[in-house]
């Protein structure tokens, strides 16, 4: 299958889009939206106005309306920036949604430095690692269009609590066809294995520009690995991606502590995959100063190139 | 009569279990009794105990879930749950101090104030999207509106004009620490939720009589506003050393201090006589 152009659109239109074939084929679906807008929404408001809630700006209220609306058979959707729609509610999603395992899927837009010019309130960076610490829940990043499409059709069609994050802007897609079962949890994306670089949203795509610096400085073959279902873990398949691996580098764009790196870290001690490992992320920091997001990854170490250094660095002492 | 001499037997029921259990939260589940007889005996909560999730069933939160033990003693005298179930409380099974979902006739995981507000407020929401004719029934702490999320739930209920949605407030007026007024003051309670729009109502939670007339008479209410009710409520009615006791929002209760409450109960009883 070939995959379809989605690489000019906004991510959140390609999500809003696919959700709303959804929404017009399930009219159980209900979709609360905290004072947040999206282009593609608009259309779903105006074409189905009982399916559409603006809730105003009153999370901890809009959570529990979703669990009192999921207890009453609807399929409900969440959509809100990702500190507001985690943090601000992590009891809620707890007590509320996760214990009862109630199909309330949460859209974040905003991850890392999305909102990069509004301070550490709206910076994505602890949000994932939050909701990570919630049993019940799944937890999904997307990392391209394709991803974020398949992310509409599973939160609609998959029970259970889901917290799913989605880019705000556009992004080239990852893979070449649409072959890929979304269900796994992860994908190769980039063949390699002597360093595989395993990560998921937008910054994914400065690991593929890093990987091809890296490449030519050192001649190392990189691999990428898209970790795109970070709850529950898709441990199978990451063990036969990672399986002749020599090197591992997680990469993320969030807090290091309770990210994506720590829960591969405790993945490979686990599954005794004794590897030279690498974590790139936010230390344990704020970020106080704003900027374009580029400008932001790349003063808190997280661009292309400063993620090639790292590696360059870091393969230095261990080599 | 019936449902006084059921609120008395409800409260010894109460009294043993907790003493088998050796603690409790005693003080705020006697001060809202009188309210949950109300409702689970005259009918007015159409619910069915052979199906507790029988999807026609009217939708009851306790949403002050430290009251719970006063909920499972109603449940077992109904038959949703069994009367061992409830005297293993707290003693190695899921009857712990605060209801959750897996009990039979428990719809929400409770324990943390200010969250039954919003769950029953979406519950009423998807009942008037599906144009469903039934109520969705709350009972708040009156410590538990100090949390904010109870008046972001207020508001939303009211714009959406949720008609189908009941709030009782058992106002006791006391929190673990003391007076609610002397604390950080509610009053003026009953306007605070008058100016959020919703319909209130004050009532003697005690009393059985005017409990009885204020829900039937609200049953065949016209306007779609939703339906607050103000309980002014005794914390530990019906114990005489508990009652107006902040100290015995949690307690213990073994030997002489069990022997005293549960006289009491008994010569309350006793006064109903055979029924």
């Amino acid at each position: 299958m070939t995959a379809i152009d989605l690489s000019s659109e906004d991510m959140r239109d390609v999500f809003f889009d696919r959700l709303y074939d959804m929404v017009s084929e399930d009219e159980r679906i209900v979709i609360l939206t905290i004072d947040h807008a999206a282009f593609s929404l608009e259309k779903l408001k105006k074409d189905f106005p009982k399916q559409y809630i603006d809730t105003s700006i009153a999370e901890q209220n809009t959570i529990g309306l979703a669990a009192g609306l999921a207890l009453s058979g609807k399929i409900v959707f969440v959509y809100g920036i990702a500190p507001f729609v985690s943090l601000r509610v992590l009891e809620q999603i707890t007590l509320d949604v996760a214990a009862m395992k109630l199909q309330v899927n949460i859209i974040s837009v905003g991850a890392g430095f999305t909102y990069s010019t509004d301070g550490p309130s709206h910076q994505g960076v602890q949000d994932l690692q939050a909701v990570l610490t919630v049993p019940n829940i799944s937890v999904f990043n997307s990392s391209d269009p394709l991803t974020t499409r398949a992310f509409a059709e599973i939160a609609a069609k998959v029970p259970g609590p889901k917290y799913i994050r989605i880019e705000k802007g556009k992004l080239n897609p990852l893979l070449n066809d649409m072959s890929h079962d979304y269900s796994y949890g992860t994908v190769r994306i980039r063949d390699g294995n002597e360093l595989v670089i395993i990560s998921s949203g937008s910054i994914l795509h400065e690991a593929i520009t890093a990987s091809k610096f890296i490449e030519k400085k050192t001649g190392l073959k990189v691999g990428i690995v898209d970790l795109y279902r970070i709850k529950p873990l898709p441990d199978i398949h990451l063990i036969a991606l990672l399986k002749d691996a020599e090197k591992i580098v997680t990469l993320e764009e969030g807090l290091l502590i309770g990210g994506i790196g720590q829960v591969v870290g405790n993945f490979l001690l686990e599954n005794k995959i004794f590897l030279p490992f690498l974590r790139i992320g936010l230390e344990d920091s704020f970020c106080f100063e704003a900027g374009d997001r580029n400008w932001m990854k790349d003063r808190y170490g997280l661009s292309a190139l400063q993620i090639q250094k790292k590696i360059s660095l870091w393969l230095s002492k261990n080599n | 009569m019936k449902l006084k001499k059921k609120s008395a037997e409800i409260r010894l029921s109460i009294l043993d279990v907790i003493a088998l259990a050796g603690k409790g939260h005693i003080g705020g589940t006697y001060s809202c009794i009188d309210i949950l007889v109300v409702l689970y005996y005259t009918g007015f909560l159409k619910l069915n105990p052979n199906d507790p999730l029988w999807i026609g069933r009217d939708r009851f939160i306790l949403s002050k879930g430290h009251a719970g033990v006063g909920l499972y003693a109603i449940l077992a005298d109904l038959g949703f749950i069994t009367v061992n179930e409830l005297n293993s409380l707290n003693q190695g099974s899921i009857f712990g101090e605060h209801p959750h979902h897996l009990v039979p006739g428990i719809e929400i995981v409770s324990g943390s104030l200010g969250h039954g507000m919003s769950i029953a407020t979406g519950m009423a929401l998807a009942d008037k999207i599906d144009c469903k004719d039934r109520k969705t029934v709350v009972v708040l702490g009156d410590g538990e509106c100090y949390e904010g999320a109870v008046w972001e739930a207020n508001n939303f209920a009211a714009h959406n004009n949720l008609h189908n949605l009941w709030v009782i407030v058992d106002r006791n007026g006391l929190i673990t620490n003391g007076n609610t007024e002397k604390i950080n003051k509610l009053e003026p309670f009953s306007d605070k939720w008058r100016s959020f729009g919703w319909d209130v109502h004050n009532v003697d939670a005690h009393s059985i009589e005017e409990l009885v007339a204020l829900f039937s008479s609200l049953e065949k209410k016209k306007n779609d506003l939703p339906v607050v009710i103000i309980a002014n409520s005794i914390k530990g009615k019906g114990v005489s050393f508990m009652e107006n006791q902040a100290s015995w929002h949690h307690g213990e209760i073994s030997g002489e201090n069990y022997k005293i409450a549960r006289k009491e109960l008994i010569n309350i009883l006793d006064q109903y006589g055979e029924l």
